[in-house]
């Protein structure tokens, strides 16, 4: 069976949901078995992403034909290095116009590409309504909704009805709220999230360390567990599609 | 099985002539109707560079030349023939067609004749719909609003260019949408058909390495330009009876 190749898009249809976060958490996540993935940071004017990876991030701006090469032409290689992408809210509408009008969902099909959408979704049924026409409109996509518990919209959210609509999505990741302190040291200029992984335990307070440490390798966790479940996913769908008789 | 002609000008220059011919050549290649063109931009030929296998290059205001196009069309094997008319012609073209007697015979149904009447942003194109009209009683006549090359029509007065619409029976708006500029500069270095770059090939049908976001531009383009032709009814309308053998 061909491997695949990950692009995962973090996005959001609303400002200050936490895709450059989420997409930082990826990164580091996926540097530690691959150092040949990309990351790509959509928000040109202010390439947030860029900064905190160090420059390692890939600067597009989709609002050129320019940047829709540079971002799609590399997207759609099969070339089995995974991809991140930071998509800037104010994009996000043009993004999907995008794939829609270049074909690239029919392409992702023929390529072994799989491009899987986390959706930064506020728990209320606007921002759950958005995710779901979006994957109506592109049935062939990977939608992963992800709770950020430190937005206040979200954690004024009753649970109930939050979980009623999760349980519509295959997969979904939760990123805790994370004490404001340690806000700011996961903010700070250079830090590393699977750097921090690999020195743990450092010599900040040892409490801050451990809520901190406990805090990644529980999203990293769920980063695993997604991907362990979307291969096994395909797994079983290739397996459905062989024939099962001998033949005669 | 009578022979069609499609002749696709304007007398003013540079609003996209040869880019209309070389979308109704992929058009028809993608119905697998037969098609030979004559480029008439001689001795250079620019529709030749990017269909040079059904392209010809012809001088309109040669007689001889005139000769091998129309002489041919009962003769030759290939029963729709589509002429890129130099800028400036159009208007010369069909006096020559009309002096020649290859209007009258569109008349007695002896060929189908479709003129494709690009049309600019000036005023002076409606000037333009006038003098053309009058030679095109018995053909399909179709105004085309190109606009590939971002034409806008920013100083048409919609309602002189009613009034003018409403002058010539039976005329038939065509729009062709924008392509993207970067695409459309990929296409002209790669000088190869719309469909070719669309379908990643080079012009001698090997594989090309062309950008998956200009191509994926390309193929949306086309699939909207296909759409209008379809609207119009090109296949059934003007070239059925050149392919019904």
């Amino acid at each position: 069976m061909k491997q695949r190749t990950f692009v995962y898009v973090a996005c959001s249809s609303r400002r200050r949901a936490g895709t450059t976060l989420l997409a930082r958490l990826l990164f580091d996540f996926l540097s530690i078995d691959d150092p040949t993935l990309t990351a790509f940071d959509t928000n040109v004017y202010e390439p947030t992403l860029s900064e905190r990876l160090g420059g390692a991030a890939v600067g597009v701006d989709l609002a050129t034909t320019i940047g829709q090469v540079t971002l799609f032409d590399r997207l759609i290689l099969a070339d089995q290095a995974p991809k991140v992408v930071d998509l800037w809210q104010r994009h996000f509408a043009l993004f999907f116009s995008l794939i829609h009008e270049i074909g690239f969902v029919e392409e992702l099909r023929r390529q072994a590409v799989e491009l899987i959408i986390l959706f930064l979704a506020d728990a209320d049924l606007a921002s759950f309504e958005a995710i779901r026409n979006l994957r109506n409109g592109f049935p062939a996509l990977t939608f992963v909704p992800v709770i950020n518990e430190a937005t206040a919209r979200t954690a004024a959210v009753a649970g109930d009805a939050r979980e009623r609509l999760l349980a519509q999505f295959r997969y979904n990741i939760r990123i805790p709220a994370l004490d404001p302190v340690l806000s700011l040291l996961i903010d700070g200029p250079g830090f590393s999230f699977s750097q921090f992984m690999r020195d743990y335990p450092g010599e900040r307070s040892l409490s801050g360390q451990t809520t901190l440490y406990a805090w990644i390798r529980g999203i990293f966790n769920q980063f695993r567990d997604l991907h362990l479940r979307m291969t096994l996913h395909d797994l079983g769908r290739t397996l459905k599609k062989r024939p099962t008789g001998r033949a005669r | 099985m009578k022979p069609a002609v499609i002749i696709v000008g304007a007398d003013k220059g540079g609003v996209g002539k040869t880019t209309v011919t070389r979308t109704l050549l992929d058009y028809f290649a993608a119905h697998s109707v037969l098609t030979r063109a004559f480029d008439t931009e001689a001795p250079r030929g620019t529709l030749k560079r990017f269909h040079p296998m059904t392209t010809e290059i012809v001088d309109m205001t040669a007689v001889s030349d005139q000769m091998r196009i129309i002489d041919t069309l009962n003769t030759a094997e290939v029963k729709l023939s589509v002429i890129d008319v130099r800028a400036g012609l159009l208007s010369t073209t069909l006096v020559a067609l009309r002096d020649m007697g290859f209007l009258d015979a569109v008349k007695e149904r002896q060929f189908t004749l479709g003129v494709f009447h690009i049309l600019g942003a000036s005023i002076s194109s409606l000037d333009e719909i006038a003098e053309t009209s009058g030679f095109v009683g018995d053909a399909s006549y179709y105004l085309v609003k190109n606009h590939v090359n971002e034409t806008s029509f920013f100083d048409w007065d919609p309602a002189i260019y009613k009034a003018y619409f409403k002058k010539i029976k039976d005329a038939v708006e065509v729009t062709v949408p924008k392509l993207n500029e970067m695409a459309f500069e990929q296409i002209e270095l790669a000088g190869v058909s719309f469909s070719s770059f669309a379908a990643n090939k080079r012009a001698n049908n090997d594989p090309a390495n062309y950008s998956f976001v200009l191509r994926g531009y390309v193929r949306n383009w086309l699939s909207h330009v296909f759409a209008e032709y379809d609207r119009i009814g090109l296949i059934n309308n003007l070239v059925g009876q050149a392919i019904a053998a």
